[in-house]
């Protein structure tokens, strides 16, 4: 099936024809035995969300019943409510068979079904460090690129030791710096963004105010992850980059009479981006996680503050919502970056 | 009849305009149906939305009409009877009467999550029933010593009686379906939310509340809160720390509000005897000091609480003595000066030799039977920062004594386990309960062992004077049990109490006035739908409302929205700009 060769003799001819738009294609029986396997690690991870919380506390009505119902029977009334006087097989099929029907339980704290719960606070979550992490990608991937063409220039120096100060500041510290300069303002400097929230209370979020409202309200907590992801994308863009650089194939482009600027962007670039590849794929995934410390300075109700407080009781089945649908996507982000490589890497076995 | 009316309303009322009163606050509500939610923000907000039967006063904490204007009950204590208020109207224009107090009390006592929420302040109530519009009739098998106070809010029997047990996960109760009949109606917010917002209910019985819009803002992180009131963003923050209301009091116009919190202390608590509740047998490892009352006790006045409040508490904090806290006056119990909890770590070592604790010739205390005591194992919280400061310190004031420890901290949903498990010594946790001291001392009964009690505390005299209090119709009898209560829990010693800690609060008091404490003078400030009642905002000589002023940050925001969105533009078209130059290359540049 596949229309490349595969001869390690030809692996730089290849490369060429890549550029020149060549393409290999999948074949069926490849992509199944990833989707099966990908398939048991989701079945895996299924079953230990369901006794990894049961570990931590095998009793949150007592939990949620301290210091407000404090007769015996009321605690007694509350773990029923809860399905926790169940035995675990029978807790256990309950929870097996409710998810294989899109039914992920109801949280113990709000009484809500966590399906619900978990898309209202998944955008949020989405925006702001999706946002952030596409934004981080594309410059980070600039400076990396740029930085390793101009190895040892101003350019690369100035980068990389700027870009490595700010990795090396925790989020929620380089946020609280961000917020008291440009949200708090400092002597007769006014504080231009709003402090914290989502929104302006009682304004509509659907309505076209609403929705450049929530932007401006984004504005730092997303410029804050932007920083703090930058230097991870431009460091590994740049070491992935110099690899690249001392290899022959590149020489040839030259040797055609490219310009300096169309060999970087047409091969050097595109070949570096193989390991970059992985990393943004699981970092894509990861950003349905929030990010709880910088949820946290700028109070955004995303999903890293509804995971970490759901931890407190514990409430169970958000708990596992949650576990389950970041894990989730991380497993299908993992997939779909196996089948990248597959198309993009003729070293990959179709 | 309308017309005369609203102008005579206007007449007397001057022109104020719109106002929001915006509170910031720490804690979330979990659900906005009162069957269900149980932080202490969803009780608030509970109590702003609907009536109850009665409430505490602002002024003395003393029972006051709300729902019912007067009570009395028969001689055998055995019926309560309730006068309702009359011509009350839900919000969707239907008639409040006794039948919806009787279906919502019902409700509480047939079980489910309604009873799992509000039973306990039913406790012997059978039925309840409404022989006529304006009376509800309660039907007790046993005297109930906390009637006739029932903070329970009164739900609108045609919507609830709608909704099962079961259903209740799938009725949010948020807008637009609420019906409710209290001073503010809900009209934005959901489970959860970081933000919700309520609205004046102009026909309230009790009057029209002075503000027009309230918002409620939930904060994660404390900094947040506090730069928000500066800000202006926010008209009153809650949940602060004592560092934070020094400096914020040092600002204008924003007024520092330390408050005595009602209900609140911090313990040390021991293992006094962990036992399976099936069995009886012993369960865990605990030190066999920390079983015998007599070595807790001693360790009593070798706690110095004044630093503990100072150190751990950075001075947001009173010394404590018993589980009842000062504001229940009535139920108060002082020890005899001669045990007073005063840091005595002589008197606390004396203690300690007569008890049959001698230090051996390593100058380490030894157990009574002459064995070498295991160090005590003290558990901190790392949710409190006060809670492992205080571990440290009894871990020094244990080294005075010849006593070896060392200081772990947990979580607390970690700690619950290790608690119910039985291994564990000592260590540091507090208390939040509302309304009557029989729900912090319920806490102490042997058949608390396993569920709630945290000590493993067990002792039938003590059991006696709580069952007897609690069916006691003679407020001056029962006073005196609980005060013997307290006097047992005292010398047994399950809990060492460390400190009241106070609830420190901020408000903008250029903006806004009547914000009283409960109780007076130096109690919490909104706490209750009563004391939201008299918020009002400060006039401006022309009689405009100062808060509509502060506010004008808006217009401001409006600009740099607009400045946002031509950044945002100008990405946008650079962008696309660069897209068409890559899409115009040639394929001579392509190799």
């Amino acid at each position: 099936m596949s229309a490349a060769p595969e001869a390690p003799a030809l692996a730089n001819r290849s490369r060429l024809a890549r550029t020149a738009g060549a393409r290999r294609t999948l074949s069926w029986g490849f992509i199944g035995r990833r989707a099966l396997g990908s398939a048991v690690t989701l079945f895996f991870i299924l079953v230990v969300n369901f006794f990894l919380f049961r570990v931590i506390n095998p009793h949150p009505e007592r939990t949620l019943a301290r210091g407000r119902a404090n007769t015996p029977e009321q605690i007694h009334l509350i773990a029923e409510r809860l399905g926790l006087n169940q035995p675990l097989p029978q807790q256990f099929w309950t929870y097996l068979t409710n998810i294989f029907t899109g039914n992920l339980g109801v949280s113990y704290e709000y009484g809500e079904p966590v399906a619900s719960m978990i898309l209202q606070r998944l955008w949020p979550s989405l925006i702001l460090v999706g946002t952030s992490t596409v934004l981080a990608i594309i410059i980070g991937l600039w400076i990396g690129k740029r930085a390793a063409w101009y190895r040892g220039r101003a350019f690369d120096k100035v980068s990389t030791t700027g870009t490595i100060i700010v990795y090396a500041m925790p989020d929620w510290w380089l946020g609280l710096l961000l917020f008291m300069l440009l949200a708090v303002g400092f002597g007769s400097f006014p504080g231009l963004f709003p402090i914290g929230g989502l929104n302006s209370p009682g304004m509509n979020p659907w309505s076209f105010a609403g929705v450049i409202d929530e932007a401006w309200h984004l504005t730092l907590p997303v410029l804050t992850l932007t920083l703090a992801y930058v230097a991870e994308y431009s460091i590994v863009m740049r070491s992935s980059m110099l690899d690249e650089m001392g290899e022959p194939y590149l020489q040839t482009a030259r040797a055609k009479g490219l310009p300096d600027a169309l060999v970087r962007r047409r091969h050097a670039a595109p070949n570096a981006m193989l390991p970059v590849m992985t990393m943004i794929s699981l970092d894509l995934a990861f950003s349905v996680g929030g990010a709880i410390t910088i949820e946290t300075v700028f109070s955004i109700p995303g999903l890293g503050l509804l995971t970490s407080d759901a931890l407190r009781i514990p409430d169970i089945p958000m708990l596992q919502g949650t576990f389950l649908m970041f894990s989730t996507v991380v497993v299908i982000a993992n997939f779909l970056a196996n089948l990248f490589y597959a198309v993009r890497d003729p070293r990959v076995k179709l | 009849m309308g017309i005369p009316v609203s102008s005579a309303t206007a007449a007397t009322e001057p022109p104020i305009g719109k106002t929001t009163f915006t509170v910031g606050t720490t804690s979330q509500v979990d659900s906005f149906n009162p069957l269900l939610g149980i932080e202490s923000s969803a009780t608030l907000v509970y109590d702003l939305m609907y009536d109850s039967l009665t409430q505490d006063s602002n002024k003395d904490l003393s029972l006051q009409p709300r729902l019912a204007t007067s009570w009395s009950r028969s001689a055998d204590g055995l019926t309560w009877t309730y006068h309702i208020r009359s011509g009350l109207k839900w919000s969707d224009g239907k008639p409040l009467t006794s039948k919806d107090v009787a279906y919502t009390l019902n409700r509480v006592i047939s079980g489910g999550p309604a009873q799992a929420n509000w039973g306990n302040f039913l406790t012997s109530v059978t039925k309840v029933t409404a022989p006529d519009e304006k009376t509800v009739l309660l039907h007790l098998d046993h005297p109930n010593a906390t009637l006739p106070a029932i903070p329970i809010p009164i739900i609108p029997e045609h919507v609830w009686s709608h909704i099962s047990d079961s259903q209740l996960t799938s009725f949010p109760n948020t807008p637009p379906n609420v019906v409710s009949s209290g001073p503010f109606r809900l009209v934005a917010g959901a489970a959860g939310s970081s933000t919700y917002q309520l609205e004046a209910n102009p026909n309230y019985w009790g009057g029209r509340p002075k503000i027009d819009t309230l918002r409620f803002r939930v904060f994660k992180a404390l900094d947040t809160e506090v730069q928000a009131l500066v800000k202006g963003e926010i008209d009153f923050a809650d949940g602060l720390s004592p560092l934070q209301v020094r400096a914020l009091a040092s600002r204008p116009g924003i007024t520092g509000w330390p408050a005595i919190q009602s209900g609140v202390f911090d313990e040390i608590a021991f293992n006094t005897g962990s036992i399976d509740t099936k069995t009886g047998a012993r369960i865990g490892d605990p030190n066999p000091a920390v079983l015998d009352p007599k070595f807790r006790y001693a360790l009593n006045t070798a706690i110095d609480r004044a630093k503990i409040a100072k150190l751990a508490f950075m001075g947001g904090a009173k010394p404590a003595t018993t589980v009842v806290t000062p504001d229940f006056s009535k139920f108060v119990w002082e020890p005899p000066r001669a045990d007073a909890p005063r840091y005595d770590p002589a008197k606390a070592a004396e203690l300690l030799t007569a008890a049959g604790y001698k230090r051996g010739h390593d100058g380490k205390l030894r157990l009574p039977n002459g064995a070498p005591m295991e160090p005590l194992r003290l558990i901190a919280r790392p949710e409190d920062s006060s809670s492992l400061t205080t571990m440290e310190l009894l871990k020094e004031w244990l080294g005075n004594l010849g006593i070896d420890s060392t200081v772990t901290s947990m979580d607390s949903t970690k700690l619950q386990n290790v608690i119910l498990s039985g291994d564990y010594d000592i260590f540091e946790w507090g208390w939040s309960y509302a309304e009557d001291p029989d729900a912090m001392l319920i806490y102490f009964t042997c058949g608390q062992r396993g569920l709630l009690s945290d000590s493993w505390y067990c002792n039938s005299e003590y059991d006696k004077l709580y069952t007897a209090q609690k069916q006691q119709l003679d407020p001056a009898e029962r006073s005196e049990q609980i005060k013997k209560m307290q006097a047992i829990l005292y010398r047994d010693a399950p809990y060492l109490l460390t400190v009241y800690p106070m609830s420190e609060q901020a408000y903008r008091s250029d903006r806004f006035h009547g914000l009283n404490p409960k109780p007076m003078p130096n109690g919490s400030l909104l706490l209750d739908a009563a004391s939201y009642l008299t918020v009002a905002p400060n006039v401006d000589a022309h009689g405009s409302a100062i808060a509509l002023k502060g506010s004008s940050g808006s217009t401001e925001n409006t600009n740099l929205i607009a400045i946002v969105g031509a950044g945002l533009a100008v990405l946008i078209a650079a962008g696309w700009a660069f897209a068409r130059r890559r899409g115009k290359a040639t394929a001579g540049d392509r190799e």
